[in-house]
């Protein structure tokens, strides 16, 4: 049988994602899982649509024979839309390893033919992919702060920064006629 | 009939804070300024909230009174069906998945309350009846989810009996002041409005400073020095915008555009310091706050004689002045219904308030050819344009900034049908929710607005968001620079400035933000 | 647990008046008192909700815009969903009510990253909503056959109409299978869309369950049991000419019949079933958008609530205006 270790993961590409998909989104409440799994308006359904479309992304670099690098612009919001979904590190980027897991019970329905080198690849790409997404984690993550600090650069924060007192009087009463700080 | 029952019920969900899921709560020092009960100092992590002794009546009371003054809240409690066409509707939900994010659930933690309490049916059935008592976990999950609300009435569009949310919201933040339960970004802004007159707390002084600058930076930029007018008395128009457009970026480059709007039509016109505030977190806390804090406007305006009000670009500004202030604080028979001195065209619309849109204006302007506009100056500039909630939803202002648009700018796209106009997504921060200290949340309740953006963005290379709100000024540059850095904000007033042909301008080289044209010769 | 009480009230209701249905001294009761007892509960009950709601009075004009503002003359604004006359709110409001035109702007069509139509439920929810209350409403009037002389005109041109398809004797009513039909799917929708079933409550299903099983009884007495409709005439004209009698032999799937309709008369007011009334009244939609234009006053208005003062104000920062040049009043 000419079932290439590449051939069946293409065939079985649907199944595989829309599995790996469900593992993500059965992160969410089940009630906004019913919705971020059957809406497929994009402007509806931003969460739903980034996990598709960044895992298709995704897919494509790891089981097919593709030379894209992994960091794509889709993972990329994936990614950015786990760093602010308080997930840990360890959370935001397991979602990768569970791929080996559904490829693998997918793969065994079928006759396997392929080789264990095939397999031993295959694991190495994913956990490549998981290093690369790490990183792409904490860039965002830090790019997150950022975000905060320029908006305190920009004096955005007297709007924005519940922790800062513009309001000198009270703060004078209160501390007796001390300098107001911050306030112009 | 085997469908399985969702294994917890969402009564039984409690809320769970954590540092960076709430705001912070406010200072004992801002809740005795404003001479709201139960000054403390707490945080809603601890398990103690201090709250009064019966305060379990003190909120029964509150919701009686309330009935007894709000139409809108009785009949909102009753006439829910559970349907469900609000469910997907709420950028919130949208953004964290959390169920009581659906609007209609947000309204039922209140709703169980009120049935439980006020209804023939849940007295006699409770919890058969959809009732449950008010105890502390009640009160907590009414903390957490109205401040997980923008108030931006984008459910109330799709409800069948225009059921809106945000009443509800104003409702249970209105409750939970009376136990001492409140956010200090919220408050804190509202004491410096009412003291200094601005939210940033700037004084007189400092105000008229920056406002220099910003005059200094146009004479950098045009050549043309204006000299703006402060508590002028006896101008024809009194001028009220945020107090972010003449402090915070890139709120400024607004606030440029409309100091150079003014000189270019020679409009007669004052700032006021003690009116120096547009915005009106009074909105956010009660309907008392709200109306004190907005009563300087026509106070302002009667001690300096003016004819109208002119008011800048500002989201919830405009729900308080298009909805609010008339009733309020009106009528203001001092004042004559608003003609443009320029065009002569009488604003009917506004022939009781007597305040008019800054947009409305500029678009009289531009109709009648009173402005010399060079939209090629802003071809750098590939802006979309967000509506605002507040003048989509609660003023129907829409297609005057994009007439403005279309006269200013070379070309500008759309966003998707379904996240603009009447449909627009709220930037995620309103209310009050523009706090630092949550900025996790307000990325991912800003998701379904910034999703849209990055739609335009790949597909036109759209760079520029305009809007017409100080507020998505402020947040919005957040939002951009975390899910689509090279997506810059604006105002419309900002293309406008840039855009203006002033009298006796030099060549113009860069824009408003000094940033280089392109295309321009010279 | 939530399904299954209103299932369980439901079939108590039914076996209640199946068991009274035999008795001939529960007879009159459930046969006469009650209905007089239920119509009664019923309007006092509604109007009690009407007039509770409209003692609180509407402090603010706070119409939901749905559209463009009528603000400049050559800018056109959206009569309909951003109305500034009593006209404009009209026609708004039986756009609502008579279409539900907000429950359909929930269907318009979009763009898919899918090829699937996937706004199947929302789409439906309109439909269903729709053929829901429209085929209650015909069957409401065709009933009015029973209770007044003489007959409305209306009604057997409804009755016509209804039964075009000729299928069976005595004809099968259309509205009868689109009711039941369209309370199924609003039941199934409610237990199929978890969200749907996170948000339900009994009382969701309690009016399901009743309906459905009122137009059910109703069914069964026209086709099933065939039901002396001359004896049910009399009861019921009596019961309209507050002369009541109650010819004997009549069917126990009468009494089940009537005493759910009765059950359902009573349940109305103090339940959600009231949006009926309450549409009319929602302040989001039945206001002009004029209020610039227009005052709107409240009633509860605390002329005692003032700014900060001015005088106050300058006398915390005179200097400060003096030295920067900004007019002060008291030098």
């Amino acid at each position: 049988m000419g079932n290439t270790f590449q051939d069946l993961l293409s065939e079985k590409k649907g199944e595989i994602l829309e599995k790996w998909e469900d593992s993500i989104l059965s992160g969410y409440a089940p009630d906004a899982f019913h919705i971020f799994k059957k809406q497929k308006d994009q402007f509806a359904n931003p969460i739903g649509h980034k996990v598709r479309t960044g895992l298709a992304e995704l897919y494509e670099v790891l089981c097919e024979s593709s030379n894209k690098e992994v960091l794509t612009p889709d993972l990329q919001e994936l990614i950015k839309l786990r760093v602010v979904q308080k997930a840990s590190p360890a959370d935001a980027v397991s979602f990768v390893f569970k791929l080996k897991d559904i490829v693998r019970r997918e793969l065994t329905k079928k006759r396997i033919t392929e080789s264990y080198q095939e397999w031993v690849a295959f694991d190495a790409r994913v956990d490549a992919a998981a290093l690369v997404i790490f990183d792409m984690f904490m860039i965002s993550k830090e790019q997150l702060y950022k975000v905060r600090i320029n908006e305190f650069e920009h004096g955005r924060h007297i709007l924005t920064d519940g922790s800062i007192c513009p309001s000198a009087l009270v703060r004078r009463n209160e501390q007796n006629a001390e300098a107001g700080g911050v306030c112009p | 009939m085997t469908g399985s029952i969702p294994k917890q019920d969402w009564m039984d969900v409690p809320a769970v804070f954590r540092e960076g899921n709430f705001c912070y709560p406010a200072k004992k020092s801002m809740v005795e300024y404003h001479k709201f009960p139960n000054p403390r100092e707490w945080s809603p992590d601890q398990d103690d909230w201090k709250l009064p002794d019966g305060w379990e009546d003190i909120i029964l009371n509150g919701i009686k009174e309330r009935l007894d003054k709000f139409r809108s809240f009785k009949l909102f409690m009753d006439i829910c069906v559970r349907c469900g066409a609000c469910a997907d509707k709420c950028h919130f939900f949208l953004g964290t998945g959390d169920p009581k994010n659906m609007p209609v659930l947000r309204a039922e933690l209140v709703r169980s309350v009120y049935r439980n309490d006020f209804t023939t049916a849940g007295k006699l059935l409770g919890k058969m009846a959809g009732g449950r008592p008010m105890t502390v976990g009640v009160l907590k999950e009414w903390f957490m989810y109205a401040y997980q609300c923008t108030e931006c009435r984008r459910c109330s569009v799709y409800c069948p009996y225009g059921i809106d949310t945000a009443e509800v919201t104003m409702m249970m933040r209105e409750l939970l002041h009376l136990v001492g339960v409140g956010t200090n970004w919220i408050l804190e802004p509202a004491a410096n409005s009412n003291r200094t007159g601005n939210h940033m707390g700037l004084q007189p002084h400092t105000l008229k400073e920056n406002v220099e600058y910003l005059c200094d930076d146009i004479e950098t930029i045009t050549g043309v020095r204006i000299t703006p007018t402060w508590n002028r008395k006896g101008a024809e128009v009194l001028f009220i915008t945020p107090s972010a457009d003449v402090f915070a970026e890139p709120g400024i480059y607004t606030a440029m555009g409309y100091l150079l709007l003014f000189e270019h039509i020679g409009l007669d016109y004052t700032w006021s310091t003690y009116s120096s505030e547009g915005g009106n977190f009074g909105l956010f806390t009660s309907n008392e706050m709200m109306k004190k804090l907005n009563a300087k406007m026509y106070a302002e305006s009667k001690r300096l004689g003016v004819k109208w009000i002119l008011g800048g670009e500002c989201g919830h500004m405009w729900r308080v002045l298009h909805q609010y202030m008339d009733t309020m604080n009106g009528p203001a028979d001092h004042l004559e219904v608003p003609k443009s001195p320029i065009t002569g065209t009488v604003f009917d619309n506004a022939a009781s308030t007597k305040m008019v849109h800054i947009s409305e204006f500029t678009a009289d302007l531009i109709r009648n050819n009173k402005l010399k506009l060079d939209p090629k100056r802003n071809a750098h500039r590939i802006p979309t344009y967000h509506d605002s909630c507040n003048p989509a939803r609660a003023m129907g202002l829409l297609d005057e900034p994009r007439y403005i648009l279309d006269h200013v700018v070379p070309k500008w796209h759309e966003m998707p049908e379904n996240t603009i106009r009447e449909k627009t997504f709220c930037c995620g921060s309103g209310t009050g929710l523009n706090t630092g200290e949550i900025m996790e949340l307000r990325m991912r309740s800003g998701l379904p607005r910034a999703n849209a953006v990055k739609h335009v963005v790949d597909k036109f290379g759209v760079n520029m968001l305009s809007c017409v709100c100080a507020i998505d000024r402020a947040t919005l540059s957040a939002l951009m620079e975390y899910w689509n850095p090279t997506v810059g904000v604006c105002g419309i007033s900002e293309l406008v400035g840039n855009a203006l042909i002033m009298d006796g301008e030099k060549e113009r080289e860069t824009g408003l933000r000094f940033e280089a044209l392109e295309g321009m010769e010279g | 647990m939530r399904v299954l009480y209103p299932f369980i009230a439901v079939l108590a209701l039914i076996v209640v008046a199946f068991l009274g249905g035999k008795v001939t001294g529960l007879q009159y009761l459930l046969g006469v008192v009650l209905p007089y007892l239920a119509f009664g509960v019923f309007i006092v009950g509604f109007v009690n909700r009407v007039l509770y709601w409209a003692k609180s009075p509407v402090p603010f004009r706070i119409p939901t815009t749905c559209g463009q503002e009528k603000s400049l003359p050559w800018i056109n604004y959206d009569r309909l969903d951003c109305p500034s006359s009593k006209l404009e709110v009209a026609a708004r409001m039986f756009l609502e009510i008579v279409l539900f035109r907000s429950l359909f702007r929930n269907t318009r069509a979009e763009i898919h990253d899918g090829p699937k139509l996937v706004y199947g439920s929302s789409k439906f929810l309109w439909l269903f909503a729709l053929l829901f209350h429209y085929s209650f409403l015909i069957i409401v009037l065709r009933h009015l056959r029973l209770f007044t002389q003489p007959i409305p005109f209306f009604v057997p041109l409804l009755e016509f109409a209804d039964g075009m398809l000729q299928i069976g004797a005595p004809r099968l009513y259309l509205t009868d299978s689109i009711f039941l039909l369209a309370i199924a799917f609003l039941f199934a929708r409610r237990l199929a869309l978890r969200h749907i079933r996170y948000i339900s409550l009994p009382a969701d299903y309690f009016p399901l369950v009743l309906i459905f099983a009122i137009g059910a009884t109703g069914l069964l007495m026209r086709y099933v049991y065939r039901v002396d409709i001359a004896a049910v005439k009399q009861i019921t004209a009596g019961l309209a000419a507050f002369s009541p009698t109650l010819p004997a032999g009549i069917h126990p799937i009468f009494f089940i019949h009537v005493t759910l309709v009765c059950a359902l008369m009573v349940y109305f007011p103090f339940s959600k079933l009231m949006h009926m009334g309450g549409v009319f009244l929602s302040p989001t939609r039945n206001m002009s958008n004029n209020n610039r234009a227009v005052r709107h006053i409240n009633p509860w208005n605390d002329p005692a609530i003032k700014p900060h003062s001015y005088a106050a104000y300058e006398d915390e920062f005179r200097e400060f205006m003096k030295d920067a040049g900004i007019p002060v009043e008291k030098e």
